[in-house]
């Protein structure tokens, strides 16, 4: 490298530093969400257009699948029928029981965002179009339409808000099996989660539902993770883990919820 | 035209490219099968190109720019293409002396490897996680058929020029 590369490499160099040593400073963090601001109707614009063009593209190249799930999910639908019918009873009873004991309803107040920006080739982040003006704050909870956990608010600006994804190596979720009852941790991997710290003697079932449990005081409790793809138990480990099974792929969100507050 | 304003127009032009390049591959790219580093095709093409001043630059805004949503910290993706790009210029300049469809080839798979060496090397990631799959292998293949299309109009435009300018 000549001299003036070796310069210029080197400013670069101490810049990126600078920026990754000093990211919580008042004038990077100003930096940052000038940044953001200036991107952001680029990125709605190209979001929109992906969605669009991606949408019809798959309706193209999917129709088998699609003729295939359709037959899948109407057997499916009168199941549900079925289930739907008994749950409404269910929850009669329970509003009746609840009315009785003077317990109140759990309430979530969310705010609709759109995404509008991915990560390079893994789902451990993306962008929603919804930032501080919103009411929108780092640490709040981000779900899907269906109440199923995506991730969680790592940074937010003025109009636009980065979201850390479960599969995220730093995501961890207590959880609980929705019927057996066995708790662990959910833990992200990078493109998959696991179920971790089951206890030796316990092995859930394959297809049952995880749900978060609420009791790390980070993650709300009652919001479905995926369901039990593999249960792994080794002789040497002291604890059992299992697959999971992500109810809907993360790269197929093009809209999510942010919880603002719970009660 | 005025050089200053000549200037001003083509820095004007830079910073709107790199903003339009940093929203299509955060907003269209990733969200698509697509498996496309944009900015690395650019480092690329300016290295191989012996734009290497250049090839620094870009490599360090672009990180920035696509930094804004990457799940590390903010500034760690620019660290990772400064330092590809430097070390691709050592590289270059030792090993391929003249641009032949060979240095496209080897230098595009070095570049798609290192970078997501130094990805797995500077965030906390799983080893298995940048270097398993087809998408790495999608990613070299799209990478290197990009650049040779690239080289192949530009060479293609030089040729046709030199022919007209002979011809007159």
């Amino acid at each position: 490298m000549t001299k003036h590369n070796l310069t210029v490499f080197f400013i670069l160099l101490l810049l990126s530093l600078v920026i990754i040593f000093f990211g919580q400073n008042q004038i990077i963090l100003l930096f940052k969400h000038y940044l953001s601001e200036i991107l952001r109707p680029f990125e709605i614009v190209f979001s929109k257009a992906s969605n669009w063009l991606f949408f019809w593209q798959s309706v193209v190249f999917n129709i088998k699948n699609i003729k295939e799930s359709n037959t899948r999910l109407i057997s499916e639908n009168l199941d549900l029928y079925n289930k739907l019918a008994k749950l409404s009873q269910l929850e009669e009873e329970n509003f009746l029981l609840r009315k009785k004991l003077n317990l109140s309803q759990k309430a979530i107040n969310t705010r609709l965002a759109s995404v509008i920006g991915r990560d390079f080739q893994n789902n451990r982040s993306f962008l929603i179009d919804k930032g501080t003006n919103d009411g929108i704050a780092t640490g709040m909870v981000v779900i899907s339409e269906g109440e199923t956990l995506i991730g969680r608010i790592a940074d937010a600006s003025y109009g636009i808000s980065k979201v850390q994804t479960m599969l995220d190596t730093q995501s961890r979720i207590s959880a609980i099996t929705a019927t057996s009852k066995i708790s662990g941790l959910v833990r992200g991997l990078g493109s998959d989660v696991i179920f971790d710290l089951i206890v030796k003697d316990k092995k859930p079932e394959i297809g049952e539902l995880v749900i978060s449990s609420g009791t790390d005081g980070i993650w709300p409790r009652g919001f479905i993770i995926g369901k039990i793809k593999e249960v792994k138990s080794q002789d040497n480990q002291v604890f059992n883990t299992a697959d999971i099974e992500l109810l809907s792929k993360l790269q197929d969100f093009d809209s999510v919820f942010v919880i603002l507050s719970s009660q | 035209m005025n050089r200053n304003y000549r200037n001003s127009l083509s820095i004007i032009g830079t910073a709107l490219f790199l903003i339009f390049l940093a929203s299509f591959q955060v907003s269209f790219i990733n969200s698509s099968f697509l498996n496309l580093n944009l900015f690395l095709i650019l480092i690329l093409y300016l290295v191989l190109t012996r734009n290497d001043s250049k090839a620094l630059i870009f490599a360090w805004l672009g990180g920035i720019l696509t930094g804004l949503n990457y799940f590390s910290s903010f500034g760690t993706n620019s660290l990772v293409l400064l330092i590809l790009t430097a070390i691709l210029i050592i590289l270059y300049k030792i090993v391929f002396l003249t641009l032949k469809t060979e240095s496209i080839l080897l230098i595009s798979t070095i570049g798609v490897m290192l970078y997501r060496f130094l990805n797995w090397l500077l965030t906390n990631g799983e080893f298995g996680l940048y270097f398993s799959g087809r998408e790495i292998l999608t990613e070299l293949i799209s990478t290197i058929l990009i650049l040779l299309i690239i080289f192949k109009i530009t060479t293609l435009r030089v040729t046709t020029r030199r022919v007209k300018t002979q011809n007159a």
